[in-house]
């Protein structure tokens, strides 16, 4: 009995923490935006003090709830940052604070769903979307158009199927992406001699249409510089399945001499699966085996400096964050937006890396993680 | 107080103090309350009605697993499939339905593919005697290869609209929020109200007692995975409609630790023998709430994680207290 009372003593205490422990990222965006609000104001006073802030010059405080789709690599995590950091601490002059809350799918389309109806539940001025699936988010937006709040959907773009749309999708320029990174590789390939150029594109996931979109660029390379795709890997964004499958694709196709890579979170398992043929080796040498990467993570560009990757194309995180919380505001404020907003970032390679306004912070977005 | 309030008191403790499960219920139940009430407390909207509706599309949304589920568990069993039978059942159904079949007969495969899988589990384990926890973790396996299979790893869409009668609601109540609990009911008289209902605790509670004592335990125990199979295949029709898509990947990773939970906090045990249909509906209503004020209180998605650990955790320690 004793022993049951200390268990239900501690739970209790567990709750009562989790009771107390408050929005995420709200911490910092209270400790330093309340000096003029309460935690527990509702949407109507919010929007209250938000016109008597306005009118006495001091910064408007605004709802936004953002569905993520999970934290599974640096993309999002650092998204999640950025967010948090903006938040409490606004881009712009005219910015306002951000009463922010973060919920993260897991990689379920049915929780995602559940999560944009709490956010809608909670009161949210806006709400951020990047979507599980392409298509299956529709009545997730169909949930905020009912309920009369702004939405915006950010990172996986909408497919033409989804009939109801947000009012702003700020996608990241995937097709240009997989273009541009399959180009560079080839013009590389060409410039050392190689006329027959074999590729084993190491897809996303299928239901990303980021991935597929991606995918139609390198093919679109491919056709314009006669290349070969041998083997296409449905790779889930996931370096084990790259691992696993990335192995017998290069046992079964010999003549591979480039490799695509949709996005660097699987560079370890393309490296551990060329380390195995010894076909992981610097530009240069005569093991090397070209290879065209997008999104620029911190290990990706360092494997740009190191001659490993040929090309990286960048994923523009900040600009893509901020183009979401600007649409976010001006959609609040009831000002015209663009429906749609591109964000395309460079494509790295080793004549390049290196330059000025390739090594911003505005670029490198890793240099964000916490 | 009164005498008659004196003795009714006294023999509430007495049972309290007599019966380790029903105290270990009770005290259950009363953490549940106290815990929803400290929480709802911190919550604005909490009891909005979009709130509660929204809260029981969600329980819906996993709630005929749970009942497929407490009946298995009833028996001493256990049924890892249903994901996967959700997901194989919907990419079948979603795919006639793109290639200009009938809504109607798209509905019926979708609940034969349950059916059908229930069938294999139990002529597995029934039959077979083998081991439920490898069987259902192989045919999980199974549907989900045919799930992918049948989608190609892409979202089916474009279904019809005939089709989202399944989605449609009866005032601001959705159907299958109804259907679930009309399944709730039936089922829990199912169980406690009629001959062959009572024999899934006995077969629970001793398999060769059961036997010996006349029992058909092959047939009640098949009986539980057929109503199991025919649950997921009625959970897929509704969560199909509900998203418009079916997908390979529509059900998430931590829906069977949410609903063998949500069972286990309902009164169900992982040896067999015991549990309450209403019980689970509850405690799976718990643990969709315990979400809920998670992400109406905007708690850290980290701290949410670790939380939903100590509750499985707890949730087992209790199991083992009602057992021993």
């Amino acid at each position: 009995m004793k022993k049951l009372f200390a268990l239900l003593l501690a739970l209790c205490m567990v709750f009562s923490l989790a009771a107390c422990a408050g929005s995420s990222g709200d911490a910092k965006t209270e400790d330093t935006a309340t000096e003029d609000s309460a935690t527990e104001d509702s949407a109507a006073e919010d929007t209250a003090a938000t016109e008597d802030a306005a009118a006495s010059g001091e910064r408007e405080k605004v709802v936004i709830g953002a569905s993520f789709n999970s934290l599974m690599n640096d993309v999002f995590t650092v998204s999640q940052t950025l967010m948090e950091t903006w938040a409490a601490n606004p881009l712009n002059e005219d910015d306002p604070y951000v009463d922010l809350t973060i919920l993260v799918a897991d990689g379920d389309t049915t929780k995602q769903i559940s999560d944009v109806n709490d956010l809608i539940n909670k009161g949210c001025d806006a709400i951020l979307i990047d979507p599980v699936d392409s298509t299956a988010v529709e009545p997730a937006i169909q949930a905020c158009k009912n309920a009369g709040i702004p939405c915006v959907t950010y990172n996986r773009p909408l497919s033409d199927e989804v009939k109801t749309r947000p009012d702003v999708e700020v996608r990241i320029g995937a097709y240009e992406q997989g273009y541009d990174t399959a180009k560079y590789c080839f013009e590389i390939m060409k410039e050392d001699g190689i006329e027959d150029i074999n590729i084993i594109l190491c897809n996303g996931e299928t239901r990303d249409d980021n991935s597929v979109q991606r995918a139609l660029g390198v093919a679109a390379a491919c056709e314009e510089y006669g290349a070969n795709i041998v083997a296409q890997l449905p790779c889930d964004w996931d370096p084990t399945v790259v691992a696993e499958l990335l192995p017998a694709a290069l046992e079964g196709n010999p003549d591979t001499n480039c490799v695509y890579v949709a996005t660097d979170g699987m560079l370890s398992g393309v490296q551990s699966s060329l380390e195995d043929i010894d076909r992981w080796a610097p530009y240069g040498d005569e093991n090397h085996m070209y290879i065209a990467a997008c999104d620029l993570f911190e290990e990706g560009y360092n494997n740009v400096a190191s001659g490993y990757i040929d090309a990286d194309a960048l994923m523009d995180v900040v600009g893509m964050i901020s183009n979401a919380y600007q649409s976010a505001f001006a959609l609040i404020r009831g000002e015209e937006v663009e429906p749609l907003v591109n964000t395309t970032g460079a494509t790295y390679t080793a004549a390049n890396y290196n330059d000025a306004d390739m090594v911003s912070d505005q670029a490198l977005w890793w240099k964000w993680k916490k | 107080m009164n005498t008659q309030s004196k003795q009714l008191f006294g023999g509430i403790t007495n049972i309290l103090r007599e019966d380790r499960k029903i105290r270990v219920n009770s005290i259950v139940g009363v953490l549940a309350v106290i815990i929803l009430a400290v929480l709802s407390c911190q919550v604005k909207n909490f009891f909005s009605i979009q709130n509660v509706i929204n809260v029981l599309e969600q329980v819906s949304s996993v709630g005929f697993f749970s009942l497929g589920l407490t009946c298995v568990l009833i028996i001493g069993g256990i049924d890892l499939s249903v994901p996967g039978v959700i997901m194989a059942a919907s990419c079948l159904g979603g795919s006639y339905m793109i290639g200009g079949g009938n809504w109607i007969l798209a509905a019926l495969m979708i609940l034969s593919v349950g059916i059908i899988f229930g069938f294999i589990n139990g002529i597995a384990i029934a039959k077979g005697k083998m081991i439920p926890f490898i069987v259902t973790l192989s045919t999980l396996v199974l549907s989900q290869g045919i799930a992918a299979y049948l989608s190609a790893s892409a979202t089916i869409y474009g279904l019809p609209e005939d089709f989202f009668i399944f989605n449609a609601k009866i005032g601001i109540v959705p159907v299958g929020v109804i259907v679930f609990v009309l399944a709730a009911i039936l089922l829990s008289i199912f169980l406690s109200r009629t001959k062959t209902g009572r024999c899934f605790f006995m077969v629970g509670e001793n398999i060769e007692t059961a036997r010996i004592s006349g029992i058909n335990t092959t047939k009640i125990t098949f009986l539980a995975y057929i109503i199991s199979g025919v649950l997921a295949g009625t959970g897929a029709i509704f969560l199909t409609a509900r998203l418009g898509t079916a997908t390979a990947t529509m059900v998430g990773d931590t829906v069977t630790n949410d609903t063998i939970a949500a069972c286990i906090i309902g009164g169900a045990s992982l040896n067999g023998g015991q549990g309450n249909i209403i019980g689970s509906v509850l405690g799976l209503i718990f643990i969709t709430l315990i979400a809920n004020c998670f992400n109406l209180l905007g708690i850290s998605y980290y701290v949410g994680m670790a939380i939903k650990g100590l509750i499985i955790m707890a949730v087992i320690y209790i199991d083992v207290l009602r057992s021993h």
